[in-house]
């Protein structure tokens, strides 16, 4: 497999990755360095992705590792607290930024746990279908369901208590 | 689209039930300006993964070995080695002729200083050997006075 074939497959969703990474590491430089960092992984591995059936499920499933992999790391531990640093240093913008539901929404998707997050993300985000996202996650399309109802019912919980405390 | 007909989809959509089709429609209605008050509470849901998708990723993606290093095409350092390697040869070889020539003139003025030297001596010879008739001089003297 040569450095085009590679490309052909990969670049389409480079966005795609780039945002799963976001999700879960909030900053974009980060996210920019996950999406890299996978990236040198596959080509690294080019050979064997001619063995998946999917090598854009791959590419996920991948992105998502690395990302765990990334919160779990100490660097990882680091970034934390920058973020809370940063969260707290925004403690008095929280009144606006509430009002600005896109990132209250992200804020929301946050709290939800890893697989469920990956999910609502694939399905509602990036709009795949049910046994892509099987494929992505490993699990089967009955379990990607029932994890996408509990995320989905648990924003709109979570979205409904914010948007009622800010209506009162 | 009516009320009812979206609040029995929405309902579907959070069991996870719904198809591509129908959350496209959802969100279709929820990016649209005539969402029903009772629904407002949901367009900020739509609208976040509706930005949510528009994300890029800005900077360009480096296909090396190396970590977030800029690494140059394979050939350009081909090409770069193999003017590096040109110049130097060709630098050894002009300085090589530059020194047989140097090599060359130093021998021919050395030449020329040697020849230059003999002529010299032959001329210092000869004036030696007459100065020995000075010495003659000086012994005819001694003869008358003494």
């Amino acid at each position: 497999m040569n450095q085009k074939e590679f490309l052909d497959i990969v670049l389409p969703i480079k966005n795609n990755l780039y945002r799963l990474a976001r999700r879960f590491l909030i900053s974009s430089d980060e996210a920019e360095d996950a999406v890299q960092e996978v990236f040198l992984k596959l080509w690294k591995n080019k050979e064997a992705i001619k063995k998946y059936r999917t090598p854009e499920a791959f590419a996920y499933t991948m992105t998502k590792n690395y990302c765990l992999d990334r919160l779990k790391s100490k660097q990882a531990s680091n970034l934390k607290i920058v973020h809370t640093n940063f969260e707290n240093r925004t403690d008095l913008e929280k009144h606006i930024e509430a009002k600005d539901g896109v990132s209250l929404l992200f804020k929301l998707m946050e709290t939800l746990p890893e697989q469920q997050k990956v999910i609502l993300h694939l399905r509602d985000v990036e709009q795949l279908s049910f046994s892509e996202i099987a494929k992505i996650t490993n699990t089967s399309q009955a379990n990607v369901r029932v994890s996408l109802s509990r995320a989905r019912k648990k924003i709109k919980d979570l979205l409904l208590i914010q948007y009622n405390y800010g209506v009162q | 689209m009516e009320y009812s007909k979206i609040k029995d989809l929405l309902g579907i959509y959070f069991n996870g039930e719904t198809t591509l089709e129908q959350e496209k429609s959802l969100r279709v209605y929820f990016n649209s300006n005539q969402v029903d008050p009772r629904l407002k509470p949901y367009v900020v849901l739509f609208d976040a993964y509706n930005k949510a998708g528009q994300e890029v990723l800005e900077g360009s993606l480096i296909l090396a070995k190396k970590k977030k290093n800029r690494v140059f095409h394979p050939w350009t350092t081909r090409a770069a080695a193999l003017v590096i390697s040109g110049v130097a040869v060709s630098a050894f070889m002009y300085s090589a002729t530059i020194k047989a020539a140097q090599e060359k003139e130093a021998l021919t003025a050395f030449k020329e200083s040697k020849e230059l030297m003999y002529l010299m001596v032959n001329q210092l010879n000869k004036g030696t050997k007459t100065l020995s008739l000075v010495d003659q001089f000086q012994v005819h003297k001694n003869k008358y006075l003494k």
